[in-house]
């Protein structure tokens, strides 16, 4: 199958799962004979649904009945079928390759004896397999419909794995600021360089290991830079995904929107780890993105918490929300406005860009951020909306702004606003972060690299990091799938964490960081930054 | 917890789709076993992943396995979660490296019984029996 027929086969797929509304945007111009049908065994395997459409059951010995998705091998062999380890329990890969070949300590299982531990619970020595394992009731038909799909997961190469090199590819948005991406590819190419020198030259110790197909391959790195308007990205990165086969895009960086970018990674199996964007997309069963925090949705949620406690602003009876049309506090809006219960919610948008001249944003602010003493103003603002502020006088309302949007700590609130201001920041506190942030800006100095944006270029190089630890941990299996279940499983062991407390996944986690703080401004001039309280999660 | 009610607890995570729910189903039959007795009994079911499994989803996932009043899941800030895995020798270093664990203790001041790794529940109410004739 060449790479351009496995995305449309995918798309297609994809179509399934995405539901009836993504399904008409990227069905237009296919006929329904175009989408081939998912294979039965996959929804034997990943949602515990027969090809009859019933519920797949089983039973724990003595007497545990498990049914449907709480049945589906899917819940501990995992999606890449390579299984797991549960504490002291290790779950067995169930790929076809794996199972049907003989081991130093087992013989190769054939269809009847694979048969038998699937119905029976009994492995191929007569012992009894570990009692997580149940005892499944799959007619002769049904059991042959598993197993051809197990077979089916036995990987090939994966793409983007060569002889010479492993290729992941960066995806920088048309709307990302260019002084980020120079930022971040500076870091890119840097780490990349490295892997590159230390593959080529084998370990300090004068050999390469065995067994890790990482270990001796250069990693090349594809930057995608996409043009245009959104609604032509997806076509571009399939352009891209053609002529250069990555195994994974790798950091990236983004504007207002990166849902085609989400949506495309989803489809094409691809998994798209850890960009540098402030609205990721919210999909509860999407498997392929994983973000470090859901951005400003996740500072929707702080403010919220701190507007409905009543002590970041007493006495409260209405939330009036400014943002610019089209930008990511659009978004955000809407998501305080459905967290808040108990206010009247007023919605005052801006005009759609930025770049008139200050005189025009101060006039249109002027007239958006007039409250009264019983409103709380909340700000979706970039930082040269807030400058604008300067001038205006102050509200006697408490004013919420966002960290992300504003700035955080640089953020330009006139000094004048300060006293009345709370900021959402999703984030560690800056002191407390300090012996974490040692490793990126010690990694910065020795490798000569340019700090224009801190927060971008540790996310970068933490994302680097973790797809390194995950690469090691793989060893001789390099699978997109085996990629994603391995990192939900190691991200835990994080130590170096950047701007994050910590950082945790796990099966349909797809966010890593989960908490924030509201913030007040302290100090003389108003520079420092204070906590209003503990670290929340909303 | 020491309100004079047994105690019956254990460790999960609303993620976990390896053995928590099993360790959830058996709590569930374990609870139904004990017919009017449950009154008596405080089963604790503590999340080891409390960033994740706030109130909603706790509450979430109590329902479907048809947690009782006798039954309550808790969580909250991570450095509670962790106080109560290491009070219990039940910390393992993260959520993904837990193991199965049952602890029981029959009233206020009594001696805990640890029960590693999977137990039944004709196996839970067998000890707890046991621990209660011992009183």
């Amino acid at each position: 199958m060449t790479a351009a027929s496995a995305i449309h086969r995918r798309r297609a797929w994809g179509t399934v799962l995405l539901g009836a509304a993504v399904a008409a945007q990227v069905c237009v111009g296919r006929t329904s004979a175009e989408i081939p049908a998912r294979p039965a065994g996959e929804s034997i395997y990943r949602e515990g649904i027969l090809p009859s459409g019933q519920p797949l059951s089983a039973q724990r010995d003595p007497d545990l009945p498990v049914l449907a998705a709480d049945a589906a091998c899917i819940n501990c062999h995992r999606r890449s079928g390579f299984g797991d380890i549960e504490g002291h329990i290790k779950i067995p890969a169930v790929t076809g390759e794996y199972l049907f070949s003989a081991h130093s300590f087992r013989d190769a299982y054939t269809n009847d004896t694979l048969a038998r531990a699937i119905r029976e619970g009994v492995a191929l020595d007569g012992r009894k397999l570990n009692y997580l394992m149940p005892h499944y009731a799959l007619s002769d038909a049904d059991m042959a419909t598993l197993i051809d799909y197990l077979k089916s997961m036995t990987p090939g190469r994966s793409p983007g794995v060569d002889g010479a090199a492993l290729h992941f590819a960066t995806i920088v948005t048309s709307d990302a600021d260019p002084v980020q991406r120079r930022g971040l590819l500076d870091v890119l190419d840097r780490y990349f360089a490295d892997k590159s020198a230390s593959a080529l030259s084998g370990s300090p110790y004068g050999h390469v290991s065995r067994g890790q197909i990482s270990a001796n391959r250069r990693w090349q790195l594809h930057v995608w830079d996409l043009t245009g308007s959104p609604e032509t990205w997806e076509e571009q990165l399939r352009a891209r995904l053609l002529h250069e086969p990555v195994l994974a895009v790798i950091s990236g960086l983004g504007g207002k929107t990166w849902a085609p970018i989400h949506r495309f990674c989803e489809l094409a199996e691809l998994p798209c780890l850890f960009p540098h964007v402030d609205l990721p997309v919210v999909a509860e069963h999407d498997y392929y993105s994983v973000y470090f925090s859901r951005g400003v949705l996740l500072e929707a949620g702080l403010i919220a918490r701190g507007l409905m406690d009543g002590k970041s602003a007493p006495g409260v009876g209405r939330v009036v929300q400014i943002f610019r049309r089209g930008d990511i506090g659009e978004p955000a809006a809407k998501a305080l406005s459905a967290a808040l219960t108990g206010f009247q919610v007023l919605d005052r948008p801006l005009t759609e860009g930025n770049s008139q001249n200050q005189g025009n944003i101060q006039r249109e602010l002027a007239a958006a951020v007039r409250v009264s003493a019983r409103d709380a103003l909340v700000l979706w603002l970039r930082p040269k909306d807030l400058e604008a502020l300067a001038g205006l006088p102050v509200p006697k309302s408490r004013v919420f702004v966002s960290g992300l949007m504003g700035g955080l700590d640089a953020a330009p609130v006139p000094a004048a606003w300060r006293a009345a201001t709370t900021m959402s920041y999703p984030l560690d506190l800056p002191d407390r972060r300090v012996s974490r942030m040692d490793f990126p800006r010690g990694w910065f100095r020795i490798k000569r690299i340019p700090v224009v944006d801190e927060r971008v270029q540790t996310d970068a190089w933490l994302a680097c990091n973790f797809l390194s630890e995950t690469l090691d941990h793989m060893g001789e299996t390099v699978n997109r799938d085996y990629l994603m279940d391995s990192l939900e499983g190691l991200l835990d062991h994080a130590l170096v964490t950047g701007y994050f407390p910590r950082l945790s996944l796990a099966p349909n986690q797809r966010f890593a960081s989960k908490g924030g703080y509201l913030v007040h401004f302290a100090g003389a001039p108003g520079t420092g930054l204070q906590a209003d309280g503990e670290w929340m999660v909303p | 917890m020491n309100d004079g009610r047994a105690v019956v607890l254990n460790f999960i995570f609303t993620t976990c789709s390896s053995f928590c729910p099993l360790s959830s189903q058996t709590f569930s039959q374990f609870q139904d076993a004990l017919g009017a007795d449950i009154k008596q009994v405080h089963l604790m079911s503590i999340s080891i992943d409390p960033e994740e499994d706030t109130a909603a989803r706790l509450r979430e996932y109590a329902h479907k396995f048809g947690a009782g009043p006798s039954w309550q899941h808790y969580t909250g800030t991570v450095a509670a979660s962790l106080a109560a895995q290491r009070a219990f020798g039940a910390y393992r270093g993260d959520k993904m490296s837990h193991s199965p664990l049952t602890l029981m203790r029959t009233a206020d001041g009594k001696t805990w019984r640890r029960i590693d790794g999977f137990a039944t529940s004709d196996e839970l109410k067998a000890q707890y029996r046991q621990m209660l004739a011992m009183k």
